[in-house]
């Protein structure tokens, strides 16, 4: 699990440009959106289509669980872990 | 009596104020270089890209090349006023639109950020949010005469009683498939113009738009780097550019 959140903390950085964020900037248990590292809907978006690509997992955008797994690095790892199964 | 001392006569003399401007040519950016531009010393770069430090980070990420020169130009004229803008380019975010729709070819799904970001009107919203501006902001294809297109809608909403706003032109080269059917501007091009209503509190450089027979024009398809004559006019601060059919901008004419 802790591979798969450094390997999640780059997904992010360089599928959202944050060029100037380091892997070690994202801290897994705090929040990507809004506050915390500040992401967007179209981040979300964005990520969300990178996860489907590489982990080859499908997102249900009306899932109400779907907000939840996006909460934070942590989370999505989890998500992303248990999808692959 | 030319064309525009009988417009004049008759009362409709187009006239406006360039209190300020700024351009971004690959490289080429301060009054010292396009200066130095002007007397042939200086030519633009190869992979250079415009400076906007002055962004947060979080607001330069989404930034293509082209945007980058927009901002570069436009963001110091701002100065954090909230005043309209008007955007005016012929092809966009070409490259951007290009390579989305090689992704459709391909079937693959499609970036959302690239797919919001392609549209003609991307960047001035860009402009927008970032600057906080509420006023309006216009995107316009500029076709054939990008420059009568930009600066009549311009002068247009100044005569609406608009009393300030900021006019915008950005091209960049072409990817190599529309070049059959177009001719690529040299290097990623923008121009910012701060255009003001005359009156006593407005100073700069008078401009007017003028109906004139004798100019020649040749369309921003064959002729793309066409905001290269109105930035040589602004360093000279006079002489005129036609701008369309039968249209030509005068900086300074008496």
């Amino acid at each position: 699990m802790k591979e798969l959140v450094e390997e999640l903390k780059i997904l992010i950085i360089d599928v959202l440009n944050l060029e100037d964020i380091t892997p070690e900037e994202i801290v897994a248990d705090e929040p990507l959106f809004g506050e915390g590292l500040g992401l967007d809907s179209i981040d979300a978006l964005e990520l969300g289509l990178a996860l489907q690509k590489k982990y080859k997992i499908s997102i249900d955008a009306e899932n109400e669980n779907t907000k939840s797994h996006f909460a934070n690095v942590n989370s999505l790892a989890k998500f992303v872990s248990g999808s692959c199964a | 009596m030319g064309d525009g001392a009988l417009l004049h006569k008759c009362g409709l003399s187009i006239e406006f104020i360039v209190s300020e401007w700024r351009a971004w040519y690959s490289g080429i950016s301060e009054p010292a270089e396009w200066q130095s531009w002007r007397n042939g010393g200086m030519t633009p770069k190869e992979n250079i890209q415009a400076d906007v430090s002055f962004l947060p980070a979080m607001q330069r990420r989404r930034l293509s090349p082209l945007s980058k020169a927009v901002f570069n130009t436009a963001y110091p004229l701002l100065q954090q006023r909230d005043i309209p803008m008007l955007c005016c380019s012929v092809h966009g975010e070409a490259k951007r639109t290009y390579a989305l729709l090689q992704d459709v070819a391909k079937e693959e799904d499609l970036s959302p950020t690239a797919f919001g970001l392609s549209v003609h009107n991307a960047i001035v919203g860009q402009l927008s949010i970032a600057g906080k501006v509420r006023s309006p902001a216009l995107a316009l294809a500029g076709g054939d005469f990008p420059l009568q297109a930009g600066l009549m809608e311009a002068v247009g909403i100044l005569q609406e009683g608009t009393k300030q706003l900021l006019l915008l032109f950005y091209e960049e080269p072409l990817p190599e498939m529309y070049q059959p059917s177009s001719e690529s501007p040299s290097a990623i091009c923008a121009t910012a113009l701060l255009l003001t209503k005359p009156g006593e509190e407005s100073y700069g450089l008078r401009a007017s738009l003028l109906p004139s027979k004798k100019v020649k024009v040749q369309s921003a398809f064959k002729a793309p780097d066409y905001q290269l004559p109105i930035v040589r006019v602004l360093l000279e601060k006079s002489g005129s550019v036609p701008v369309g059919l039968g249209w030509e901008l005068c900086i300074n004419a008496d």
